[in-house]
């Protein structure tokens, strides 16, 4: 569903397509097996290399749920879980919020908008890593924002700890993860005819209503699509709270480490499957819960 | 004239507020963009920083021993052209792979077409460390890792999602008229293919190219899983330098590796459209 | 019973242009005014302003003796129905209607009353529960007068309602405004290019150049006596004749072109003996000549160059002289062929004179590389 929800959101529609060639299913078939056979052989084969790892014995054959009992029944394992979808859905309501008052200034084409919106592409095309060592020198102990802090507000005592906190983690991931939210809620914004808010206006709706029952129910469909990008991008961080996380770690960190330092490679399996379906069951729900806008009919 | 163009604009722009919404707007902005731009003005001045600590705000003077650093002790230039080996490699399996199964999709009867398009964006969807395990395992039976083309496989499962699906979007809008005035004219199909479907699907090719190069060129999980010391690629190094404790050269490799990103950033502004880039450009 | 509506001295600029100049009109209880001009003459910008949407650079707007020009829209209790019909797409066309209710605090039971009651008004009964998209131009643009009529506002603004529909659409439409208005009685504020528009539904119309309004005035007025030559120029299509004034009497001026004399009548703008002229002739007071001229017709010479047939009549354009064609509408009982020299007589009644001075760009914006 999710899946098919993101299709949608790219391709702009199903039923696009033509069936107006002929040469037969031969054809058909003999151009699409390469994408197939490819994606067979280096995607869902390792995924079954996984699962079955995930399923193995530590020492020996047959089959066994040992892992999963074990992520299941402990509490540090729900926590980890808990704070990766925290962070997840954390970053996407803060892009969500910067996102909506963005788009609503830049829809006016105030002088410099080009620039702006260049700015908000800025973080999807640089690498992670890059933005988070940066991040990671700003918000230091003894990084810009503390000097300014310490400045701003001389009462305070000590340098203000961000790096690898779960605030510091929000702000990273924000900056990484926003912009998918950013653009497509501008372009959702900028899509809705001025006259419409006009109408609602002169109708008698005070600004803020106009925004409540004109402007967000129209821009929500935009909102979505881009926060469920967010949503699954901050969901499978990785290199991020892998350098910036300190003793936070969300899964795809504890996955990594149980796997490559530990070399427990049935738990980090096991881990990785239960990470795999708590995706797609956080998209399902996001998508199923979030389909009706905020306030949208009246009545 | 001039009256109608600005009565027009006046049309679309709403009203913007007095003083005091002014002053939030605009303070809202100029957050905005320290927020966006801070963390590249502190990997550049890191990078040339020299004597920085106790609470100063600029470094107590400047060095380019960093950038020194990283060229010769961590062979940028070797990572480098790992890096660049590994993306050309990406593109061109992504296209290879990518371009049939999207004409196909795009422009032919395919009646599982919608699971067959889930299928293909799947990978786009569940977080890479999820298969990234089991393709480590699948590369060592293989012997695939710590191969240029291997690294470059495991890339191409991220990138060859979207090829799919930007090249059979412009495939399906590619006019049926023009193809069949080509046709009518007398061009066989491979002239056909030159002079009309090549130009027509340039856009998408462009975009094809250009982001499968951006997934490749920034992608870290799975090269994490599949690089060795003769793989090694600019994301790798970066994140091992920090892991080390050397900001300073992490800083220095991070420039370099911000160049390409910039000039594509320019590239792109101009050509596609922002929406496009939403196929999910960035390597986790 | 004092105005409704009142602009006074409204200015508004864009940079150097100024798009609104000094403007006043007053509209009066259950009124309907007219905004006519073509497009950039500062009539969609007055709109806005009353709106609010727009803020005057000088003047004021007064809305049934409130001050209103520093009032937010949405507290200037007034109604738009707008070009493009702006429904809320993700609203039923109830729920588009109840919304002035909604925002105004109606409970439910009463908004859907009275909701459906408007669209029973406009004749879209059962209609309440589709989406704007399910229904054609003419169904929304109806939705839209519903909208704007419910909550009874003060004043109703009209934003080229018409200009979006297909030809017999808006003949349609245009009734169902003037029956409503009828019915109704609401003030309202109407604004257009469509001059058969304005001259069929307006109470008055003010015609609109440049941010300025050249004239104010009911429907006939307006066409049979224009004060400058743009307002006869910009309604009823006449047939022009630029030349020199010869003579000048109490109530004619005679204006020579080519060899030509034409008789109008005089009046404000009139030209001086010696001035250069032009003369607009209303197509309605040319005839073809038969017998005599009588004493308040002037005769011209003009040949037959093109026909075209129109099915109820046929078109002539006939050439006065190289550089001046008119065109003639007759009845079939008359025949002309292409290339026949006909005497024209036309009606000093319908010909109006005026001064080409200083402001010889007024309204001879086609003609004038002509003359050049």
């Amino acid at each position: 569903m999710a899946v098919q929800f993101l299709r949608r959101l790219r391709s702009g529609g199903p039923g696009t397509s033509s069936a107006r060639h002929p040469g037969g299913r031969a054809v058909t078939a003999a151009l699409l097996v390469p994408a197939i056979a490819f994606l067979a052989l280096f995607f869902f084969y390792p995924i079954l290399i996984t699962f079955g790892t995930s399923i193995t014995p530590a020492n020996g054959t047959g089959v066994t749920l040992e892992e999963y009992l074990t992520i299941l029944s402990s509490p540090k394992d729900w926590g980890v879980i808990a704070l990766t979808l925290g962070l997840a859905v954390g970053t996407t309501v803060i892009s969500v919020l910067l996102a909506v008052p963005l788009a609503l200034i830049l829809r006016r084409r105030i002088r410099g908008h080009r620039a702006l919106r260049l700015l908000v592409l800025a973080p999807l095309m640089i690498l992670a890593l890059v933005s988070a060592l940066g991040l990671l020198i700003l918000w230091d102990r003894n990084g810009w924002l503390n000097l300014l802090f310490s400045r701003l507000l001389p009462f305070s005592d000590g340098p203000l700890q961000i790096d690898y906190t779960i605030p510091g983690l929000l702000i990273f991931y924000t900056w990484l993860y926003s912009p998918f939210t950013i653009l497509t809620t501008l372009s959702a914004v900028e899509g809705i005819d001025p006259n419409v808010e006009e109408a609602a206006r002169v109708s008698g709706a005070a600004p803020w209503r106009v925004f409540r029952s004109v402007t967000l129910p129209l821009a929500w469909p935009g909102i979505r699509a881009g926060s469920v990008l967010t949503f699954l991008l901050a969901f499978g961080a990785f290199s991020v709270p892998l350098i910036a996380g300190g003793n936070h770690r969300p899964l795809p960190v504890l996955i990594y480490t149980e796997a490559a330092v530990f070399q427990n490679f049935e738990r980090g399996s096991a881990l990785a499957m239960v990470m795999a379906v708590v995706a797609l069951a956080a998209i399902a729900l996001y998508t199923r819960f979030s389909s009706k806008p905020v306030r949208g009919s009246a009545g | 004239m001039t009256a109608v163009a600005v009565a027009a604009g006046a049309r679309i722009r709403p009203r913007v507020g007095p003083g005091l919404s002014r002053l939030i707007t605009y303070t809202f902005l100029l957050a905005f963009v320290l927020y966006v731009l801070s963390p590249f003005l502190a990997i550049l001045v890191t990078s040339i920083a020299q004597d920085w600590f106790g609470g100063r705000i600029l470094p107590g003077s400047l060095t380019l021993r960093w950038f020194d650093w990283a060229f010769n002790v961590t062979n940028l230039p070797g990572v480098m052209a790992n890096s660049f080996i590994i993306a050309g490699l990406t593109i061109a399996i992504s296209l290879v792979i990518g371009i049939p199964t999207a004409w196909a999709l795009g422009r032919r009867h395919v009646r599982a077409r919608n699971v067959l398009m889930t299928l293909i964006l799947l990978p786009k969807t569940v977080p890479p460390i999820t298969f990234a395990l089991g393709l480590s395992r699948e590369f060592y039976s293989f012997d695939l890792v710590d191969t240029h083309l291997g690294v470059a496989l495991a890339h191409t499962t991220l990138a060859l999602p979207f090829v799919v699906l930007i090249m059979s979007a412009t495939f399906a809008g590619l006019d049926e008229r023009v193809l069949e005035a080509g046709r009518v004219c007398g061009g066989n199909w491979f002239r056909n293919l030159v002079h009309l479907v090549l130009p027509m699907a340039m856009p998408g090719l462009m975009a094809s190219v250009l982001f499968t190069f951006v997934t490749s060129f920034n992608e870290f999980t799975l090269t994490l899983v599949t690089y060795g010391p003769d793989t090694l690629t600019l994301t790798v190094q970066t994140y091992l330098a920090i892991g080390d404790g050397f900001l300073e050269v992490a800083s220095a490799i991070s420039v370099v590796l911000l160049v390409p990103s910039v000039i594509l950033l320019l590239l792109i502004q101009r050509q596609i459209r922002p929406e496009n880039i939403l196929g999910g450009v960035k390597g986790l | 019973m004092g105005a409704m509506i009142e602009l006074v001295d409204v200015v508004k600029r864009y940079g150097d242009v100024v798009a609104c100049n000094r403007l006043n009109l007053a509209v009066d209880q259950g009124e309907l005014v007219t905004l006519l001009g073509a497009s950039g003459c500062g009539k969609t910008t007055a709109l806005r302003c009353i709106t609010g949407s727009l803020r005057p650079d000088g003047g004021r707007i007064i809305i049934d003796g409130r001050d209103v020009t520093d009032v937010p829209t949405h507290k200037r209790n007034i109604g738009v129905v707008f070009q493009n019909f702006a429904l809320f797409p993700h609203l039923t066309v109830v729920d588009n209607v109840g919304y002035p209710l909604r925002v105004r605090g109606v409970r439910s039971a009463e908004r859907r009353e009275r909701a459906i009651e408007a669209l029973r008004l406009v004749r879209l009964d059962g209609l309440g529960g589709r989406f704007p998209r399910e229904l054609s131009g003419g169904q929304q643009q109806r939705v839209g007068l519903a909208r704007a009529i419910v909550y009874e506002p003060t004043v109703i603004l009209f934003d080229e309602p018409l200009s979006n529909l297909d030809a017999k659409l808006r003949l349609e439409m245009r009734e169902e405004i003037a029956s409503l208005k009828d019915r109704l009685g609401f003030t309202s504020i109407y604004v257009t290019h469509d001059q058969e528009e304005a001259l069929s539904l307006s109470d008055r119309i003010a015609v609109m150049k440049d941010g300025v309004v050249h004239q104010v005035g009911r429907p006939t007025e307006i066409y049979g006596a224009p004060k400058t030559a743009f307002v006869a120029e910009f309604l009823g299509n006449p047939n022009r004749l630029t030349g020199v004034c010869v003579e000048r009497t109490e109530d004619q001026v005679v204006v020579e072109a080519d060899g030509q004399r034409i008789a109008a009548i005089a009046e404000s703008d009139t030209p001086k003996v010696g001035e250069r002229a032009v003369v607009y002739v209303r197509p309605e007071s040319v005839r073809i000549r038969n017998g005599t001229a009588s004493a308040d017709e002037s005769t011209l010479r003009a040949t037959v160059v093109r026909s075209a047939f129109l099915g109820d009549s046929t078109e002539y354009i006939l050439s006065l002289s190289d550089s001046v064609s008119w065109h003639l509408r007759l009845e079939h009982t008359t025949r002309l062929t292409v290339g026949e020299a006909v005497d024209l007589s036309a009606l000093r009644a319908g010909c109006r004179a005026f001064a080409l001075g200083e402001s010889a760009d007024d309204g001879t914006h086609r003609g004038a590389s002509a003359e050049a």
